[in-house]
């Protein structure tokens, strides 16, 4: 049972919390919350609330009343009988409130009364569902969890520190060993009873000793049941665990009772409830319900990764909610941010696979951006490496190379297959689908970040995907993850193939939160005490998912947290400015509980703000060993005097769209390890950040869009996925989020309070432009428009795929019904008007375009639109002189001919790719110089060469080198690469008549470009994650020594060698005078790759 | 039980004493009927041949323990005196000790401070939470040396009055038994009003004596705990005088009382 809001709201009408009085209850849960927030950032602000003498009494009672409900209900938390839900239900809320209280208590000093401090209170996180809490509480109060020495104690104080020391490791589950432990503790414990337990039986008094008796009896039973719940959560064994836990702790408790020892007696009753709590959350008794490969995966994960237990809303997910109900073909996840998607998405893939299993069957993730990409492969291969489950990830490029085609061709072979989980993002995998390039049937697709649907340049793509899937593979099922999203329910009947196949499991109204957080805007007020001095103030909002709230105006940090005049941050007239200062001010002052993320506008001002940042913070006196390996990656990659390489030196970085994907990851596993204290991005990769930090500043809620008004708000959904990464789970008891007041308050106090609400089609937006259109020719008008390109890519597909123009006209509605937008305008006449107009105006295109099959055909091969393959057909045939296999030899292209000089001409009249050209061509980037840009990567000059070369920026070596890489991964390599693969099946080349090594020449090209190489093993050696600037000559040992052996697709022998290359190896292949050696070059490659060989 | 003679009375309210005399019938009486019944749970006795025989489950070895619980002996004579004391504040002083219906053994292996007698006071149509400490003391002094030192009855009292921690373990630890217990409503009354005031509440401290009575036992006692006490907690000092050098025969009697058929 997840916990939600209304049961704790119910929870005040509890005779007990009334007792206290409704007015004293409100102002305790204030009270509460202000000491949580002072004791998590007491260091860096200073409270506006005073507290009263009587508060601390006042806790006190309220705790003790909240408690009172809990138990009332902790019979039925046992008792599954659904006649006593209510009670179970007011359990968990009361344990859910007595935690909040009571974990701000002083813990006792004397020990025995620490023990029962601690372990009530435990029990209590449990009994309400926080078990996260309590990790971070123990991590919070490391002395009152310390072991403790049982030297010359009494027989049962031994026994009662040992079973406390036992209970510190099942609570806090820290990893394998530190769990396994306990079974050597309590054999220690029988051992020890023969020579110790008289001294607890001698006091001289036969009644004394007779209750004594029955105490240790009490004990062994609490010893017996820990053990069993141990060995349990390490192996998912003996599979009756609840009656034997039941047993022992009922003993217990009886034999408490017998002695008249009340509070062990109680403690018995908690810990009971507590350990069938665990046993319910636990990995196995997920495990056991379902199949060998998801018995297998739990086995692995509580080994290797000290993963032992479901999340509230994990577990409400699998044991509640259905997640793994096989009849459910599509389920649709709204779960909060950080509420452990992915593991619930591994669960997922398991089972598909399994089902799946005869056919070899296979299932897709996909993720929004390629830095997720690569961080989901790494997750998925840690996870299912161990389990002999493939996972391979496509790259971000919109062409499918010879290596990629090769994998994705392979036929099974018994248990081989060259995947099983394929991570791309909806662009690839639209390729994919649409080409067909995978003979196996695809069992699921996971969609991660789904909300993205309503995108405005990507969500008309995904749900067209989506639809794709629907249509052509019947058999598939769906998977969609996302934060946020009322009434989700109406995606998963979308999706699901027949009537209740669909699925909503809504976690949003949990009250589980990884933890509490605070949301607020900030602004810099002038602080005369100091010439131009200038503070911080920072206010508490109130807001929709009812973040905590603390009246009044709060101080952060002292004067001056920059060393910045006041004038730069507040105008003359009094005006605010300089928000993305104030964000970076932010972040320092907050630095010192853990990574900070300050959020700029634009990529210079996130430059700017690192550097300020920088300025303030102090060098690291001893910088990680994994800062000096970054440090000496961006010297060898870009330049030893690259700015950001400084910057790590003091925990500062950058994270946007000018740093290559490497660059990001490494940056972002800094952040991971806690090397990182301040990180300055950008709006638009803030939101792809996908890893915990303390807290978020955010200079604005905007986002730079390429057209006008060239600023676009983040929608409220956003915002909150972005401020849910506040607050490590394990770490922080409240994470922080600021937005600059920005001399608007009034806007940012509204926008916090905004509803989510609903999943909108991008389909349903743009069919409403349908409505001014009454003639075919206007009809025809609107849907040339940009915002269409997607749709009509899809109408192009459908009509390339049944092949035959009445068909597809008959079928027009049908292809459509498949779309979540068509489904929508069905609800309402004005929707099914719009709808009418929608079938009208496709049947109009899909006529126009049947007439030309062959640019049909090949504008779903290229993903381009109709259009665009009829103007890159025009740029073809306007070229001098027909095409040939020799125009797209290396030689040709990066060589004086200026041959791709000419393919970029055409490229940039085609309109998708264009787009994103043009911002290189609109700065003085004509296609000769693109031509050049792409010749000297491909050669492997350096990115500072290349900065120097083509990007000067008066002097501004850091913004070169920004530019230079936009240019080479966020121009070059998605757009290059697509254009120059796409020229090569519009050249009207015969590539039937072309040697199989031509043919492989040409399908590597583009990858060539997308990776900055020049050879097919340098391509694959990058596809593996190993750094530009040894990939050749890694390339070249390989090609010597390791190509031979090896089984599984080229991707995976590379892999197998690299893995098992020796430092030699990697000394050998590195460049002499690279700041890297060659165990350095591997740990990089370990940490990019994910292989954690 | 009855009460012969009072033989003092000291303070004002919130705190008093009182020195209360009971004849040798009325012991007499109270020791074959009620206080055996007290002392004596022959329902807890089965149950803990039942918890014996669970050690061998837990892999534990229970030589040492059968030695202990396997024979019934004879109940030691503060055992009896504190009977005495659970029965006199039941009978006489309206207060109500729910738990757990007699068994065998009482707080003598307590894990923390705790009380010895734990239950409700009923004031009125008002139910207060009502906590006891007994000392059964032979000693010819004045006060006795049980009414001292860490574990005497001064500081046990003081801990009650001052201690809310003690008072709130005691209350939730009520709590969990009132469940479905027959006292379930007296529970939630006591309860309001000691959520509203961990204050109000009835403290007993009882010292069960053998010797002449004297307002020495209790003097400082009640002096001493009227200082610093919160106003709406109530606190009495009872001295039980029995007949003189009887508790040294408290455990043999009540014995005898059960061999010959009382109380069971």
């Amino acid at each position: 049972m997840s916990l939600r809001k209304e049961e704790l709201d119910r929870l005040d009408n509890h005779w007990a919390v009334l007792a206290v009085g409704v007015e004293e209850r409100e102002r305790g849960l204030e009270v509460a919350n202000a000491r949580l927030v002072a004791k998590a950032v007491g260091r860096q602000m200073r409270l506006a609330f005073e507290e009263r003498a009587s508060d601390g009494d006042l806790l006190h009672r309220l705790a003790m009343a909240y408690e009172m409900a809990a138990i009332e209900g902790l019979t039925a938390l046992l008792n599954l009988s659904t006649a006593e839900a209510a009670l179970r239900e007011q359990c968990v809320a009361g344990a859910w409130r007595a935690f909040e209280l009571r974990r701000l208590f002083e813990v006792p000093d004397a020990v025995e009364e620490r023990i029962f401090h601690v372990l009530h209170l435990s029990a209590l996180a449990y009994c309400g569902d926080r078990w996260s809490d309590i990790r971070r509480w123990y991590v919070e109060n490391g002395c009152s969890i310390a072991e403790l020495s049982a030297a010359d104690q009494p027989w049962h104080y031994r026994l009662l520190f040992r079973l406390f020391d036992c209970w510190v490791r099942l609570f806090r589950k820290k990893g394998w060993d530190d769990l396994d432990r306990i079974r050597e503790i309590v054999a220690g414990l029988r051992e020890d009873q023969r020579q110790y337990e008289r001294t607890s039986l001698d006091s001289g008094s036969n009644e004394r000793d007779r209750a004594m008796a029955l105490r240790l009896i009490a004990f062994y039973n609490w010893a017996k049941a820990t053990e069993l719940l141990a060995k349990y959560v390490l192996q998912g064994e003996p599979r009756g665990i609840n009656a034997l836990l039941d047993k022992h702790f009922e003993a217990a408790a009886e034999a408490a009772t017998a002695a008249s020892d009340a509070q062990l007696e109680v403690l018995m009753r908690w810990l009971h409830a507590t350990a069938r709590q665990m046993i319910s959350g636990s990995l196995w008794w997920v495990a056991h319900s379902i199949n060998s490969r998801v018995t297998r995966f739990v086995g692995s994960a509580t080994k290797h990764q000290a993963m032992f237990e479901l999340l509230p809303p994990q577990r409400a997910a699998l044991q509640e909610q259905g997640l793994l109900d096989q009849a459910a073909t599509a389920v649709v996840i709204d779960l909060p941010t950080s509420g452990g998607k992915t593991l619930l998405a591994q669960f997922r893939i398991l089972q598909a696979l399994n089902q799946f299993a005869e056919e070899s069957g296979w299932v897709a993730y996909v993720v929004p951006t390629r830095a997720l990409s690569a961080q989901i492969t790494r997750r998925l291969r840690r996870d299912f490496t161990p389990i002999g489950v493939r996972v391979e990830q496509l790259t971000g490029a919109v062409e499918i190379d010879a290596i990629e085609a090769e994998m994705l061709s392979a036929q099974a072979r018994g248990d081989e297959r060259s995947f099983d989980v394929l991570v791309a993002t909806p662009e690839k995998l639209q390729l994919v689908i649409r080409n067909k390039k995978v003979q196996r049937p695809l069992a699921l697709i996971v969609m991660d970040e789904a909300h993205n649907i309503e995108n405005k340049s990507r969500g008309m793509r995904i749900e067209l995907l989506l639809a794709t899937v629907k249509q052509e593979s019947s058999q598939a099922n769906f998977l969609l993850l996302m934060p946020f999203v009322e009434k989700a329910e109406a995606l998963a009947r979308w999706l699901a193939n027949d009537v209740g196949g669909g699925r909503s499991i809504s976690l949003g109204s949990s009250v589980w939160r990884p933890n509490e957080r605070i949301v607020g805007m900030f602004r810099a007020e002038a602080d005369d005490n100091q010439r131009a001095g200038w503070r911080l103030q920072y206010q508490t909002l109130v807001t929709t998912p009812k973040t905590i709230h603390l009246a009044g105006i709060h101080q952060v940090g002292g004067i001056k947290p920059l060393d910045l005049a006041k004038s730069k941050l507040i105008r003359a007239n009094g005006e605010q400015q300089g928000f993305g200062l104030q964000a970076a001010a932010m972040a320092t002052v907050f630095s010192s509980r853990g990574t900070s993320i300050a959020v700029g506008g634009t990529i210079p001002s996130a430059w700017s703000m690192a550097r300020e940042a920088a300025k303030k913070l102090p060098q690291i006196d001893t910088p990680s060993e994994r800062i000096q390996l970054v440090q000496k990656f961006l010297a060898a990659e870009i330049s030893p005097d690259f700015e950001l390489v400084e910057m790590l030196a003091r925990g500062v970085a950058v994270h946007h769209a000018g740093l290559s994907d490497e660059m990001r990851a490494l940056v972002e596993w800094l952040a991971e390890e806690g090397d990182i204290r301040v990180l300055c991005a950008t709006t638009t990769l803030a939101q792809g950040i996908n890893f915990p930090v303390s807290s978020v500043f955010l200079a604005t809620t905007s986002m730079k869009s390429r057209k006008f008004p060239y600023q676009v708000d983040m929608a409220p959904r956003e915002f909150w996925n972005l401020a849910g990464r506040a607050g490590r789970m394990n770490q922080d008891s409240v994470g922080v989020v600021g937005i600059a007041e920005a001399n608007r308050p009034e806007e940012i106090v509204r926008f916090v309070k905004e509803a989510t609400g609903e999943l909108v089609s991008r389909l349903v937006i743009v069919v409403a432009e349908l409505d001014a259109a009454n003639s075919p020719d206007e009809l025809s008008a609107v849907i040339q428009q940009e915002q269409w390109e997607d749709f009509r890519c899809y109408v192009a597909h459908l009509v390339h795929e049944i092949g035959n123009l009445e068909r597809v006209l008959s079928r027009t509605e049908l292809s459509l019904r498949n779309t979540f937008g068509y489904r929508v305008l069905q609800e309402s006449v004005e929707g099914r008007a719009r709808a009418q107009k929608l079938i009208e105006a496709t049947k109009q295109y899909a006529r126009k375009i049947s007439a030309n099959p062959g640019q049909v055909a090949m504008a779903d091969m290229t993903g381009f639109s109709f259009e665009g393959v009829g103007r890159a057909l025009l740029g073809v045939s306007a070229l001098e002189r027909k095409l040939t296999a020799n125009d797209f030899s290396t030689e040709r292209l990066f060589g004086n001919d200026g041959g791709m000089a000419d393919f970029y001409g055409i490229m940039l009249r085609i309109p998708q790719l264009a787009r994103n050209l043009d911002e290189l061509t609109t700065s003085g980037t004509d296609n000769r110089q693109l031509a050049d840009i792409t010749k000297a990567w491909v050669e492997g000059r350096s990115l500072r060469e290349i900065a120097t070369t083509y990007f000067q920026a008066d002097g501004d070596a850091t913004l070169a080198i920004t530019k230079a890489c936009r240019a080479i991964y966020r121009n070059l390599a998605n757009n290059g690469t697509w254009g120059l693969s796409a020229l090569s099946r519009l050249s009207g080349i015969d590539f039937e008549i072309l040697t199989p090594q031509q043919k492989r020449q040409i399908d590597l090209l583009p990858a060539m470009i997308y990776h900055g190489v020049k050879t097919e093993e340098g391509v694959l050696m990058r596809m593996n994650g190993v750094p530009r600037s040894i990939a050749e000559r890694m390339g070249e040992r390989y090609q010597q020594i390791g190509n031979a052996d090896g089984v599984g697709s080229g991707i995976q022998k590379v892999r197998q060698f690299l893995g098992s290359a020796d430092i030699e190896t990697w000394n050998r292949a590195r460049p002499s005078n690279a700041p890297l050696s060659g165990r350095e070059y591997k740990e990089v490659w370990k940490v990019i790759s994910g292989d954690e060989r | 039980m009855h009460i012969t003679t009072t033989h003092y009375t000291l303070g004002a309210a919130p705190v008093t004493g009182a020195g209360l005399g009971i004849s040798p019938t009325d012991l007499d009486t109270a020791l074959s009927g009620p206080v055996a019944a007290v002392v004596f749970d022959d329902a807890g006795n089965d149950k803990i041949a039942a918890l014996l025989g669970g050690v061998a489950d837990t892999e534990f070895t229970q030589k040492n323990l059968d030695v202990l619980l396997n024979h019934e002996r004879e109940p030691e004579d503060w055992r009896v005196g504190e009977a005495l004391a659970e029965c006199y504040l039941s009978e006489c002083r309206s207060c109500h000790f729910p738990w757990p219906d007699g068994r065998d053994e009482r707080k003598r292996g307590s894990s923390l401070p705790g009380a010895d007698l734990v239950g409700f006071h009923r004031d009125g149509e008002a139910d207060h939470f009502a906590f006891g400490e007994v000392k059964t003391s032979a000693e010819q002094a004045y006060p006795p040396g049980a009414a001292y030192g860490r574990h005497g009855l001064k500081q046990q009292m003081e801990d009650l009055r001052d201690r809310r921690e003690i008072r709130d373990d005691l209350v939730k630890y009520l709590a969990h038994r009132a469940v479905n217990a027959t006292w379930k409503d007296r529970f939630q009354s006591a309860a309001g009003v000691y959520l509203r005031d961990p204050g109000d509440v009835r403290i007993f401290g009882l010292l069960v004596r053998d010797v002449p009575p004297n307002e020495d036992d209790l003097r400082a006692r009640v002096n001493g705990l009227a200082q610093y006490c919160p106003a709406s907690t109530v606190i009495e000092l009872l001295a039980l005088y029995l007949p003189q050098g009887r508790i040294a025969t408290l455990g043999a009697q009540v014995m005898t009382s059960r061999q010959n058929g009382g109380a069971r």
